[in-house]
């Protein structure tokens, strides 16, 4: 099988300033405009204002197909609240959510959670570990098929078909079983921010997307090639993590002053040049897709999708993905089954 | 018909499929509608059509009495849900008018977070959220956010009324400085306040922390009153702490909730209470009892007499003993008396005609015992299809009730936005502002 061509290109879009997120009408257009567009997913960064959880809510019932993934920080969750939330809306999106877990506060955030006192940087991850795992085995509490619902016999539920967590660990202690029903993707897929070793142990732990920031192809291919390792210590298939670094596209001729420091790469140029980037990484194998940076503005998403999605699709890397997607087919991760149906079939084989 | 005339508060509780125990078992109730988003659509809708203030989503953090398998639950078809908070945000983008009021816990959230997700479905619907503030009452939900056991009454009352403040110092948009013996935190939401600027707030309880916690900080009580006598008792009882925190009896507004029956008969309605009661499975219905703190009846003729049993840990209850007096001098069997406790034992319950619902309304709206009623639908949908369609325009002609919506919050809708300007006190000093 030709890697290149049976792999499908995945799209997300990150949306950032030029101030927060006061307006709920505006992330709506953009997020509609997104769609539109055929981004596979749109990115709810932390910004100052409105929630990103609750507007992911609200946007699953006024879109029909884009993937949607609030960024969490894990010191001001508690996992069953963040549990029962995003598995609701899973189930109002019909399968389109994920998540994006920060483990390390912001510290203009922290004073705002004033009696929760900071972590330092390894702790936090160690947390966000735990964090991910319990809201993980919490969506597994009721298997698939644990509701009978038959109003004849007036049986609603098997009961041999929930599971007490009983988690006990360093951060949390948490009974289960989740009070609701498992979301329709099993799984949420998980999206972890790079940058540090620590980032990538989380991500090869737990990630299904990991938004990197390489500085150019080697360095992809390198973080690849590492990923790939940890991937293998953790028992996981390298296919299991979907690699979608940072983009920030800057579209135009003339050089403009780029940013510097950490933070999404620039791509200049034309909307064909960027896309040839763009494939070029695909193809290498570096990327599995990437997360584009853009300001937000219906008017920026636009500009960038007509010009460079055409590209992508003719080159055979990207294509819309069907309506009635969820985010794991969108990634290309397939259902998960429960940890639970996984061991009953270990015992049996 | 003058828009200063006092008028009811309606809400419809959505309580997933129904408060009869056996409502998901009606041909007329979707059994898996409790996860899909359409029927929750449907509700809003329908809540929208009746010019209903709000829909209210009542809710705990966990499966509830799971554990008790000799028992079996007393609601299955409640077991699994959605988040409210979650649920009504998308249900904001899906309609215009009516109130949003989520369910969510003061002892297992944290005051930022709360603050600024119900400011968010604030801003999202223009103006709709509002706050049912609860303090916890299950060992089940305590056991999800790693306790042992429930905190005191106490504990969980003083945390909410400082929860509240904290939320009432940040809403506004502006910047607080706050240090109390639950919370320290210090900084703005980073947002515009929400169009009502006041979220309102409810409450329920029955016990004196929770009336004190509703005088203090609540501008709605939700009531589980099961007769006119013992709601005007709780009406005045409530209403009279106000003044100690500076505020008038009409800054706050006593819903019980309600279950009706309705007929367009007298004995439509019976029938159709008594096709409910019959589809109560004995297992449910004894679990129902046990859950309710009656002794376990498991094993005994079902239509036989109800044994005298000890009760369980000793435990002594108004309403148990009302309801073993009713068993003594009326000759119940067990089976009589998990189908009188399921039907309107909390709240009050009422099987008749549209006429017969209104004139219960009437009177308790009338007689200080209520100043609106949240709606509790036998079974969902369709017994909130028949209040819509049957009560509404009875309590319209009778103008006790909006013929349209006048304003565009929850605040307006309630009434509150004359009276609700002036800041809550906080309950302990606190710097900054
Ligand atoms: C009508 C009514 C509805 C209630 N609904 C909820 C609810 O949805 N969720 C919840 O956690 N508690 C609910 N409660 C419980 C109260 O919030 C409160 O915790 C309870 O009355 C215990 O108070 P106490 O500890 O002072 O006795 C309700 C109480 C009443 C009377």
């Amino acid at each position: 099988m030709s890697g290149v061509t049976s792999r499908r290109m995945t799209l997300g879009l990150a949306l950032s300033g030029p101030g927060g997120v006061t307006k709920f009408r505006n992330m709506l257009a953009s997020a509609q405009m997104a769609e539109g567009c055929g981004f596979d997913f749109l990115w709810l960064t932390d910004r100052p204002g409105l929630d990103p959880i609750t507007m992911a809510a609200a946007l699953a019932a006024t879109t029909q197909r884009i993937g949607l993934i609030p960024s969490c920080a894990a010191p001001y969750h508690r996992p069953y609240n963040l549990a029962r939330r995003l598995a609701s809306i899973d189930h109002i999106s019909r399968g389109r959510m994920g998540w994006m877990l920060q483990p390390v506060a912001d510290a203009a955030l922290a004073s705002k959670f004033g009696n929760l006192p900071l972590a330092d940087v390894a702790t936090a991850h160690a947390v966000a570990a735990e964090f991910a795992g319990v809201v993980a085995a919490l969506w597994d509490s009721w298997d698939d098929d644990a509701f009978i619902r038959d109003k004849a016999s007036g049986l609603y539920f098997d009961r041999a078909k929930f599971h007490w967590l009983d988690h006990q660990g360093a951060a949390f202690k948490v009974r289960g079983p989740l009070d609701t029903a498992r979301p329709p993707q099993g799984l949420l897929p998980l999206l972890i921010a790079g940058g540090s070793a620590l980032a990538e142990q989380l991500a090869a732990g737990q990630g299904e997307i990991l938004h990197g920031l390489p500085a150019d192809l080697r360095a992809a291919q390198g973080e690849r090639a590492v990923m790939s390792r940890r991937l293998e210590q953790a028992g996981r298939a390298p296919a299991a993590l979907r690699m979608l670094p940072g983009i920030l596209p800057i579209l135009g001729r003339t050089p403009t002053a780029l940013p510097s420091g950490p933070g999404p790469l620039p791509v200049l140029g034309t909307p064909e040049a960027i896309a040839g980037t763009l494939c070029e990484w695909f193809d290498s194998g570096a990327a599995d897709g990437f997360i584009i940076h853009l300001p937000d503005t219906a008017d920026a998403i636009e500009a960038f999708a007509a010009g460079v999605i055409p590209v992508l699709q003719r080159h055979g890397a990207w294509q819309p993905s069907p309506l009635g997607a969820t985010l794991r087919d969108m990634l290309g991760l397939g259902h998960a089954p429960s940890r639970y149906a996984e061991q009953a079939a270990q015992a049996v084989a | 018909m003058s828009s200063t005339k006092r008028q009811l508060s309606l809400g419809l509780s959505i309580a997933n499929l129904g408060y009869h125990y056996a409502a998901w078992r009606h041909p007329g109730v979707p059994a898996d509608g409790n996860m899909d988003f359409r029927h929750f659509v449907h509700c809003a809708k329908l809540a929208e059509r009746g010019l209903f203030d709000l829909i209210f989503l009542a809710d705990s953090s966990a499966v509830r009495d799971l554990d008790r398998p000799a028992i079996a639950r007393d609601m299955e078809h409640q077991i699994v849900k959605h988040e409210p908070t979650a649920l009504l945000a998308a249900l904001a983008a899906v309609t215009r008018h009516v109130g949003l009021v989520p369910t969510a816990s003061a002892t297992y959230n944290e005051p930022y977070n709360l603050t600024r997700t119900l400011c968010t479905l604030d801003h999202i619907s223009g103006g709709r959220a509002g706050w049912n503030m609860v303090t916890g009452f299950s060992i089940d939900e305590a056991r999800n956010f790693g306790l042992d056991k429930l905190h005191d009454s106490d504990t969980r009352h003083a945390r909410a009324a400082e929860f509240a403040a904290v939320l009432r110092g940040l809403e506004d948009g502006g910047t607080l400085d706050h240090a109390g013996p639950h919370f320290r935190l210090r900084g703005s939401l980073d947002m515009a306040p929400g169009p009502q600027r006041r979220i309102p707030i409810f409450t329920a309880g029955t016990s004196d922390n929770a009336e004190e916690l509703a005088a203090r900080s609540a501008d709605v009580v939700y009531g589980g009153q099961p007769t006119i006598e013992t709601a005007r008792a709780y009406y005045a009882s409530v209403k009279g702490r106000l003044a100690k925190y500076g505020r008038s009896p009409d800054e706050l507004k006593m819903m019980p909730g309600i279950m009706a029956f309705i007929g367009r008969t007298k004995q439509e309605a019976q029938d159709k209470f008594d096709r409910m009661q019959e589809l109560i499975e004995p297992r449910l219905g004894l679990g129902l009892l046990t859950v309710s703190s009656f002794p376990d009846y498991t094993g005994y003729d079902l239509d036989g007499p109800v044994p005298e049993l000890p009760m369980p840990g000793g435990r002594k209850s108004e309403f148990i003993d009302i309801a073993l007096d009713k068993v003594r001098r009326e000759n119940l069997s067990i089976r009589q008396l998990y189908e009188l406790v399921s039907g309107g034992f909390w709240h009050l319950g009422v099987v008749g005609t549209p006429t017969m619902v209104a004139d219960v309304m009437e009177e308790w709206f009338t007689t200080g015992a209520a100043d609106g009623f949240n709606i509790q639908p036998p079974c969902i949908p369709v017994d909130a299809e028949d209040f819509v369609e049957l009560v509404v325009p009875e309590l319209q002609r009778r103008g006790l009730f909006r013929t349209r919506y006048e304003g565009n919050t929850l605040s307006d809708h309630l009434g509150l936005h004359q009276t609700q300007q002036r800041a809550m006190p906080l309950p302990m000093p606190a710097a900054g502002a």
